[in-house]
């Protein structure tokens, strides 16, 4: 690990962007901690409860199988997202005719909002007028046809192909350039020592980019443990509890219920959750770094 | 057609007199203690879910621009949150401190929350104002004032009732060649019927604080009565009890298995689209709000029908889930402020007026709680007439969530949701919903 050396002067002119951090971060942050040792409903007095909500939070059930059900969502987007992007970046490496409009088609999805993007796939998903029902009939597989929105056993499944499909752009775009740094050389030198392109791929391309790859995992990891808008515009954690996470949770125990700070333990551990996942990606995918 | 709402839920002669009454109170007495306009540019803030698609909505908005007509240096910030996301909105505004000048909600029941805004001190009092101010005389009966106020104080002002309607569309009903219902027996056998022949029985939803908790309710209601059916969703008396599972196993008689596939993920807006006004539907059950978004077509075959009594059940007469629905509220901070609080009043006398009222019940549709109201019935149109009419000559049941603590709320409805798709015996959602509602 590196040693961080300045100048002390340099701290004056970090002033700035250090109250920043502190006021739009650090002490919210540090009152949403507070808030989950109280009983609150944001409005009358506090009591304060210790770790109680903490303790309320390890035996609510739902909140466990929602941390389940987004630790199903981050492998999905680790395997699907960041792997389908890394393929396709790896095809559109060289420049080659057409290959900007490709480019341009996969990012386009990621500038559409996340709310147009599930307003549109709930109207793709209806069993009625969606197009994937109505392309199943189109072939003949008519029998899989599915209210895919409303069946518990598929909700979270298709909701969660939203995200990882709608992003996929932005993960491309990082790795795209990533890979278009790496010296052509390599590549030459590969190619006359007779390496086809699967080698090339596995022991040049992928170890080069390991380091973006890594935060791209991490970035895949993050976002689904605090993806809300996907689920909340689409199934508002239904049918039932299915596709209940533990954001929306959040959202509903502090916004709906004006249980404060239940909701801010939910908050912190979620936090706390993400924080653990991210030191442990970088932990396990760290090996052959130097 | 004079519309009042007594304290026993049925019109009274008494009312009727006190509406005649009424009518015949000057309208001009508001309009004299109207305040000059300010001569200091005023910002006033409006709160409300009368928006979008709602019928409210172009009344409400016609009232505010006659009042920013009549007083060009105030401004009214209209604050739009559609359906019950007014509900986060306003509890927002609440923890926030930044209550608006003006808005309309719910009930003052824990089911909607507002009982902690207003024990918090966030609500203005206005019981000393609508007691002595004499626009209020004679505007609404104690019912209504009774539902507007808080441990004996008067925190509201009655805006708009509802009643929950069971409408069968007889189109439906001829073309699988089934016979309209008349009781509970033959529901259930047309249910059944039409389902066989490929018809959507129920056009419902059945996610949270959907149709498909209007089925619930009465047919609870109608099984143990709805002062019983209270006190188990409140905590007070036991709810996995046989009754109820008798109520669970009618339910899941009535619906499971007769609803669209997607019931339990569209909203009850989506409904009307899909299933209502598109003529697939056969039955419908929902609030009174939702007429005026009925196609006319549609409308000309649809048939309004009393939901039946159950065989053994507790209730033996047809009663009806009506109740104020909407009020108008005041914060406590922008009313103690002198310079706003003459034209905060000035505004809720207007939005409460009969003539309002009036514009309320003939060009929205809904069904009001101001006595005296001259509404000409030609204009409301044959099944809303029909409706409240059934709706308002029948005893009342209060809505059961009504009772209901947010948070037990956002446990139950997602329940009912998976039972009404079949995933739970009666026994098990019984069971599952007395730790919900166990205090």
């Amino acid at each position: 690990m590196g040693t961080l050396r300045f100048s002390p002067a340099v701290l004056l002119f970090m002033l700035p962007a250090l109250a920043l951090y502190g006021l739009f971060f650090i002490l919210p942050f540090t009152r949403t901690v507070w808030y989950s040792f109280f009983e609150w409903n944001g409005m009358d007095d506090a009591v304060f409860v210790g770790l109680g909500n903490y303790a309320d939070l390890i035996s609510d059930a739902l909140f466990r199988t929602g941390f389940a059900r987004v630790a199903l969502w981050a492998a999905l987007a680790v395997l699907l997202k960041v792997g389908t992007a890394l393929v396709l970046a790896n095809f559109l490496r060289d420049r080659m005719p057409g290959g900007r409009f490709f480019e341009g088609a996969f990012f386009v999805p990621v500038v559409i909002s996340s709310a147009a993007i599930s307003l549109l796939f709930t109207l793709l998903y209806d069993p009625d007028i969606g197009l994937v029902d109505v392309a199943l009939r189109g072939v003949g597989l008519g029998q899989f046809t599915h209210a895919w929105l409303a069946d518990q056993n598929t909700a979270l499944l298709a909701v969660i192909a939203v995200p990882v499909w709608h992003t996929i752009g932005y993960f491309f775009i990082i790795l795209l350039a990533a890979m278009r740094n790496i010296p052509r050389e390599l590549y030459e030198a590969a190619r006359i020592d007779g390496a086809g392109a699967r080698v090339t791929f596995t022991h040049i391309t992928v170890p080069t980019l390991w380091p973006v790859l890594q935060v791209c995992i991490v970035l895949a990891v993050t976002t689904a443990l605090k993806s809300f808008d996907y689920v909340f515009l689409m199934t508002r954690g239904g049918p039932g509890t299915a596709t209940e996470v533990p954001v929306t949770m959040m959202y509903k125990t502090i916004f709906v219920n004006l249980q404060i700070g239940y909701g801010t333990a939910m908050a912190t551990t979620i936090f706390a959750v993400a924080l653990l996942a991210t030191l442990a990606i970088r932990r396990f995918t760290g090996f052959g770094l130097g | 057609m004079h519309n009042q709402h007594s304290g026993s839920g049925t019109p009274t002669r008494r009312g009727v007199l006190a509406a005649a009454l009424a009518t015949a109170m000057p309208l001009a007495r508001a309009r004299a203690a109207a305040p000059p306009p300010p001569a200091q540019p005023l910002a006033l803030r409006f709160a409300t879910n009368f928006a979008g698609v709602h019928p409210m909505a172009k009344v409400v908005r016609g009232i505010i621009d006659d009042f920013t007509r009549d007083y060009p240096t105030i401004t009214v910030g209209i604050e739009e949150t559609p359906g019950n996301d007014h509900q986060t909105k306003i509890k927002l505004d609440a923890s926030s401190d930044r209550m608006p000048d003006l808005f309309n909600y719910w009930r003052l029941d824990p089911g909607f929350g507002l009982d902690q805004i207003t024990r918090a001190g966030k609500l203005a009092d206005l019981t000393d104002w609508t007691r002595t101010d004499p626009f209020f005389q004679g505007l609404f009966d104690d019912y209504s004032w009774r539902t507007a106020s808080l441990d004996g104080k008067v925190y509201g002002i009655p805006c708009v009732m509802f009643y929950v309607e069971f409408l069968a569309n007889r189109a439906v009903f001829d073309r699988a060649g089934v016979a309209l219902p008349t009781d509970w027996a033959s529901l259930l056998a047309a249910v059944k019927a039409l389902t066989a022949k490929g018809e959507l029985p129920w056009a419902i939803s059945i996610g949270n604080d959907s149709q498909g908790g209007r089925i619930y309710n009465y047919v609870v209601n109608r099984t143990v009565g709805n002062p019983r059916a209270l006190r188990m969703h409140s905590g007070q008396e036991p709810i996995n009890v046989p009754e109820m599972v008798t109520a669970a196993t009618m339910l899941r008689d009535l619906v499971v298995g007769h609803i669209a596939a997607d019931a339990i993920s569209i909203n009850n807006d989506a409904v009307y689209a899909k299933y209502v006004n598109t003529g697939r539907g056969a039955l419908a059950i929902d609030g009174s709000w939702v007429t005026p978004t009925i196609k006319k077509e549609v409308l000309d075959t649809i048939v309004v029908l009393p939901f039946p009594l159950l065989p053994g059940g507790a209730q033996t007469e047809k009663n009806v889930e009506r109740d104020l629905t909407s009020l108008w509220y005041v914060g406590a901070k922008p009313m103690r402020d002198e310079a706003r609080r003459p034209y905060i009043q000035e505004l809720a006398r207007r939005l409460s007026s009969r003539v309002a009222e009036k514009q309320y019940a003939e060009q929205a549709q809904q069904p009001i709680p101001a006595l005296g109201v001259d509404v000409d019935e030609s204009k409301i149109g044959r099944v809303a007439l029909e409706a409240q009419t059934m709706a308002l000559g029948s005893p009342a049941n209060k809505w059961i969530p009504t009772v209901m603590k947010p948070a037990q709320r956002t446990k139950f409805e997602p329940l009912l949701g998976e039972f009404l798709s079949g995933n739970y015996t009666p026994e098990a959602f019984v069971a599952k919903l007395a730790p919900i509602f166990t205090v």
